[in-house]
């Protein structure tokens, strides 16, 4: 596992996300928000979709029929051709758990956003 | 109301070899005038002084078969109405078809009166007392439905505790009816007393059932379309989270085949994949739901080789999903032990012919 200095911390603002390559891979960077740094595999595993030209969106839950919740909590990356929603910190696919892109470790040292794969 | 049902021999001690359970068969009154006993005295006038003659027919078919909507061998002599007495039933189907236990859906649909719920709901309870003194408390060998007015469905509740209480009850009917949503919350106090009580729901189309282009010009394309109902209705049941709500709910769709149920999945899995966040309520994949809540029939049976009913199994992702049924006494019946294709291994005829249906009915 290397870790990789991306940008600026200061470049990505709550609610932001952006696409990165590191060593050939397409990443897409985002910060939810709340202020939580999370990065996924920009591929969605259904069709191939870049998770970047899609939406990050916060979480809907409910236990009751008509009743929503938005979690201020989670959030989603919601792939921009059929809508599947994938957990930012997990990765997994709300919907179906079987499905799922890779999730990367993200921090920040010294101002700047850092990945490792 | 009698509480002590005939009740030998326990179905569970059957030989898994030999035993079939039927799970759509279909009893039937000579006339309405046989609930009379079991009416209040003003409903009672309707039928024996103002002329009400029995459920309206709403589709206009006649049905071209042989002996019409009957099975040809199977219409009585004379005036006597098919399957409306249980030495019928016996003679035609417990022992000329081999059927160890057949479970009564009847031919009553008063959920699909339109209006007039008070009289409706008279004849849901004089029904219910009929079928039970008529046919469950003289055949060990049969299980019975409540019969219950859906769209009040805090009435239908309490009917659905007051018939309960007689132990060869094994589930509630409800027609597939096509202008109400079922998995609307207004209905669930049905689902929750079949719940509670450890009942089954059955959906089953009738006269009432219309298709998306409401009554086609013929029989054979109403009748082909009857699927189409039914997966309406699931689909409003799951999405309206009515499974979610109750884990251990078991719906019994009834008289619409089996070989539907893989696309039926792969299509609300794949539409809840991109729409979930519209139904959060609903925690599972579709298909999951339906693996653990939703049991289909055999009849009628596509006619489909050994491969590719193997192949349907396994695209199901169950061997436990498909129960027999015959649709007795009706045109289009089948035959409980000829019907699936030669050479399936043994293990899975018996659970279609009888272990699923005993993991399904809480209550047999």
């Amino acid at each position: 596992m290397t870790k990789h200095a991306l940008f600026s911390e200061s470049e990505l603002a709550p609610g932001e996300f952006r696409r990165v390559d590191v060593d050939g891979i397409g990443i897409v960077v985002l910060r939810t928000q709340a202020g939580a740094l999370c990065a996924l595999r920009d591929v969605c595993p259904h069709q191939g979709a870049r998770l970047s030209n899609g939406r990050l969106e916060a979480a809907v839950d409910g236990d009751d029929v008509g009743h929503y919740e938005l979690l201020a909590d989670r959030a989603v990356m919601r792939c921009p051709w059929h809508g599947y929603e994938f957990d930012v910190f997990t990765g997994l696919c709300v919907a179906d758990p079987t499905e799922r892109v890779r999730a990367y470790p993200v921090g920040v040292e010294d101002g700047v956003v850092t990945l490792e794969r | 109301m009698s509480t002590e049902a005939l009740r030998v021999p326990n179905i569970r001690d059957a030989d898994p070899r030999t035993a079939v359970i039927d799970v759509d068969v279909h009893e039937q009154f000579q006339s309405v005038k046989e609930l009379l006993p079991y009416l209040d005295d003003h409903w009672k006038r309707y039928i024996d002084q103002y002329g009400w003659a029995g459920m309206p027919k709403e589709s206009p078919y006649g049905v071209p078969s042989t002996g019409g909507n009957t099975r040809l061998d199977w219409r009585p002599q004379g005036d006597q109405m098919r399957a409306s007495t249980v030495d019928l039933l016996r003679q035609q189907l417990l022992e000329g078809e081999g059927v160890s236990l057949a479970i009564l859906n009847g031919l009553f649909h008063v959920s699909s009166l339109s209006g007039w719920y008070e009289f409706a709901g008279a004849l849901a309870g004089a029904y219910n007392d009929w079928q039970i003194e008529h046919w469950l408390d003289k055949e060990p060998r049969l299980r019975g439905s409540v019969h219950v007015v859906a769209h009040v469905p805090e009435s239908a509740a309490r009917e659905i505790d007051r018939v309960a209480a007689h132990p060869s009850i094994v589930q509630v009917f409800l027609p597939t009816v096509t202008d109400r949503q079922y998995g609307d919350p207004f209905y669930r106090p049905i689902f929750e007393a079949a719940a509670r009580n450890d009942l089954v729901v059955a959906l089953h189309h009738g006269s009432e059932t219309r298709t998306v282009l409401g009554y086609p010009r013929y029989f054979v394309e109403w009748h082909s379309a009857i699927p189409h109902a039914n997966q309406a209705q699931l689909t409003s049941l799951i999405f309206n989270g009515v499974f979610d709500s109750l884990p251990e709910l078991k719906v019994v769709v009834l008289e619409t085949g089996v070989t539907w149920v893989p696309h039926y999945m792969w299509r609300l899995d794949q539409q809840y994949r991109g729409l979930r966040l519209e139904v959060p309520w609903v925690k599972r994949l579709p298909s999951e739901h339906f693996r653990s809540n939703i049991r289909v029939a055999t009849q009628p049976f596509d006619e489909i080789s050994r491969v590719h009913f193997e192949q349907l199994i396994d695209m199901m992702g169950s061997d436990e999903l498909i129960m027999i049924s015959t649709d007795y006494p009706h045109f289009d019946a089948d035959s409980p032990t000829k019907n699936l294709p030669a050479g399936l291994a043994d293990d899975l005829v018996q659970k279609i012919r009888y272990f699923n249906a005993l993991a399904t009915y809480p209550r047999l």
